[in-house]
């Protein structure tokens, strides 16, 4: 992978020439929080803020969606509907980059999902390597999520006086070669992201008391752990955690009629496990009943049953399910409950 | 687990997995007062292509879609069948439709039955309530390669004789000698001269040879426990004893997540499981 090297106050240079590439979502903070969305001028850079309330799913699986537009009095006229705007995610953490190739990889899976996957070939992502964890919250240390390898167009991490980027695309590449703010990585350059590396092990403090690769064993043998029924007679069942989760990707389909009835579009929009009607049949049936099944449900799709068919933890440590969470159920303590250690 | 469907529409660039193809309600038959049964062409008499046991999803627009069992056996061309029961917003509008009107069909979707696990051997299929709608796809595809099967034996359980579907066809099951039927209901009804009692009563009145023999079982979630049973106690192995199990299969294509059961999804890996991969899925039941 190419490395280069970039001026912080070239960092300008990039943002703008990302914004000529397509619609670009960065970083703004309001009352105290992060989030992502539509902006102009680099006010955030990108580094070191505490995680987003809503992860960058949103820009890849939507909120709502729509899947195709019909009308009632001709079929030839019912038409899918594909996003291909151009657009530029800029600022995102190596977590959440871990969560979009997740999805990319679900969405290419089985039976690929040309709205999703049309949508991800459309866009761009600007990463920044983190330096200290947002909170107590985060975990990227334990699941292997604080550094990226793959998936971006851009990763940039500060290395003191400028940024070391690694250029992750062909499309990335181009833009890199017509600004000639960048500059070829020295060898010093690179000494210095892994001095920086180094330098941030102690800050990201391990929290999970079980190794990753184990997790799904653990889960594995959880069936009958009391924490389960404990934690499920806390758990409200809102589905925040759902709604904030950057690999959560459940969703339904639904019919919107225009006014007039004449024809509307189907819409996909974002689900959760952790509600009740989640499971529900026509007739009533609902096979998930207890909040405690809807947790050990989720945390098994996370940590057993998705993490064992793909080889990769389905959650990626970010921690925003815990902050989301009224009653302060979180995969920390999860985890550490079922291995018996707290 | 999961296996690759072979999509018939969407997956490539520039076309949707969620578009339905064009169909047509070629005849209905209101069978009970909440079950109505369609016969469906596909635009341009195109052969659905599905296997005994799989669904479709059913679209109206503006209304919504569904996941619905296939009804009639492969062996039928040129259309298939499905039967509703008019429980919600979607069937309801479905039931007010009549020959002429138009639909969309995505599918067929799951596995359906592993007819290879059912060939040369003795077939045993126990309905209860809808569960003969989606059992009627293997009976008949049974019935016409009637050859390659042996002994024929098929218990259906209803609430009351009213509930009673397939009618027409029944009395021909009933007549064939190569056919055991057996039926029950629920409760007593005057004039009923049948079996009184929930399913599992019939299994008292014939026998099987465990070693060849291979069950179909589809009904309501609570039936499933104790037909199982049954079926255990005659003896037939884990996996000869196959269930197919209703979830809410949104999208039929494995990523909604509505139908997951554990490690599975209903929609790819199933609906249909043997006992024996049921075992490692505590949440079937």
């Amino acid at each position: 992978m190419m490395k280069k090297v970039l001026q912080k106050r070239d960092l300008v240079k990039l943002f703008d020439t990302m914004k000529a590439a397509g619609k670009l979502y960065g970083l703004a903070s309001e009352d105290g929080r992060y989030l992502f969305k539509e902006v102009n001028d680099l006010l955030e850079p990108g580094c070191d803020y505490w995680q987003t309330i809503l992860p960058p799913k949103k820009y890849f699986l939507p909120q709502i969606e729509t899947l195709l537009s019909y009308r009632k009095d001709g079929w030839d006229a019912n038409q899918p509907a594909f996003d291909r705007t151009k657009f530029v995610v800029w600022g995102i953490r190596p977590c959440d980059i871990h969560a979009v190739n997740l999805l990319d990889r679900i969405f290419e899976a089985d039976n690929p999902d040309s709205h999703y996957l049309t949508r991800r070939k459309n866009a761009m992502i600007v990463g920044f390597t983190c330096q200290t964890p947002c909170d107590e919250r985060a975990f990227c240390a334990d699941i292997g999520t604080l550094d990226v390898k793959t998936g971006f167009d851009f990763l940039l991490t500060d290395i003191g006086d400028r940024y070391l980027v690694m250029v992750g695309t062909e499309a990335a590449e181009k833009i890199e070669q017509k600004l000639p703010a960048f500059a070829d990585a020295a060898p010093a350059d690179e000494k210095k992201l892994g001095d920086v590396a180094a330098a941030r092990v102690k800050a990201f403090a391990k929290r999970l008391k079980t190794a990753v690769e184990e997790l799904p064993l653990l889960f594995k043998g959880s069936a009958n752990n009391p924490l389960w029924e404990a934690e499920g007679k806390r758990c409200l069942g809102c589905g925040s955690c759902n709604l904030v989760c950057p690999t959560c990707y459940c969703f339904d389909v639904q019919d919107k009629n225009e006014v007039n009835l004449a024809g509307g579009e189907r819409v996909r929009k974002w689900d959760g496990c952790m509600l009740k009607d989640f499971t529900r049949v026509a007739g009533g049936e609902v096979f998930r009943h207890s909040k405690a099944g809807r947790l050990k449900h989720r945390w098994h799709r996370k940590f057993d049953y998705l993490m064992t068919k793909w080889g990769q933890s389905n959650c990626v440590g970010c921690g925003r399910c815990g902050r989301a969470c009224l009653v302060n159920i979180n995969p920390i303590d999860i985890v550490n409950g079922l291995a018996g250690k707290s | 687990m999961a296996k690759t469907v072979e999509i018939k529409h969407g997956a490539a660039d520039g076309r949707s997995l969620f578009m339905p193809m064009k169909a047509r309600i070629v005849r209905t038959a209101q069978f009970t007062a909440l079950e109505k049964f369609f016969e469906i062409e596909l635009d341009g008499g195109k052969d659905l292509g599905h296997k005994p046991g799989q669904f479709v999803e059913v679209s109206i627009f503006g209304v919504g879609e569904a996941p619905i069992s296939i009804s009639s056996s492969p062996t039928k061309k040129g259309s298939f069948d499905i039967c509703a029961r008019n429980v919600g917003s979607f069937t309801g509008v479905l039931h007010g439709l009549n020959a002429g009107a138009t639909l969309g069909i995505r599918g067929p979707f799951g596995n359906g039955f592993d007819i290879d696990k059912f060939l040369g051997k003795d077939v045993l299929f126990v309905g209860g309530g809808l569960g003969i709608i989606p059992l009627r796809s293997l009976i008949n595809y049974v019935i016409d390669n009637r050859k390659k099967f042996g002994r024929v034996v098929i218990l259906y359980g209803t609430k009351s004789s009213k509930d009673i579907l397939f009618k027409d066809e029944i009395a021909q099951w009933e007549k064939d000698a190569g056919i055991e039927f057996l039926m029950t209901i629920d409760k007593y009804e005057d004039g009923w001269a049948g079996n009184v009692g929930v399913i599992t009563t019939l299994f008292k009145k014939f026998e099987v040879d465990p070693h060849k023999t291979a069950a179909a079982v589809v009904g309501p979630p609570i039936m499933y426990k104790y037909v199982l049973a049954e079926l255990l106690m005659k003896k037939l192995s884990e996996d000869s004893i196959f269930f197919s199990l209703e979830r809410r299969m949104k999208c039929g294509v494995g990523k909604c997540g509505h139908c997951q059961i554990n490690q599975v999804y209903c929609c790819l890996d199933g609906p249909v499981f043997s006992y024996k991969q049921l075992r490692f899925l505590p949440e079937w039941m």
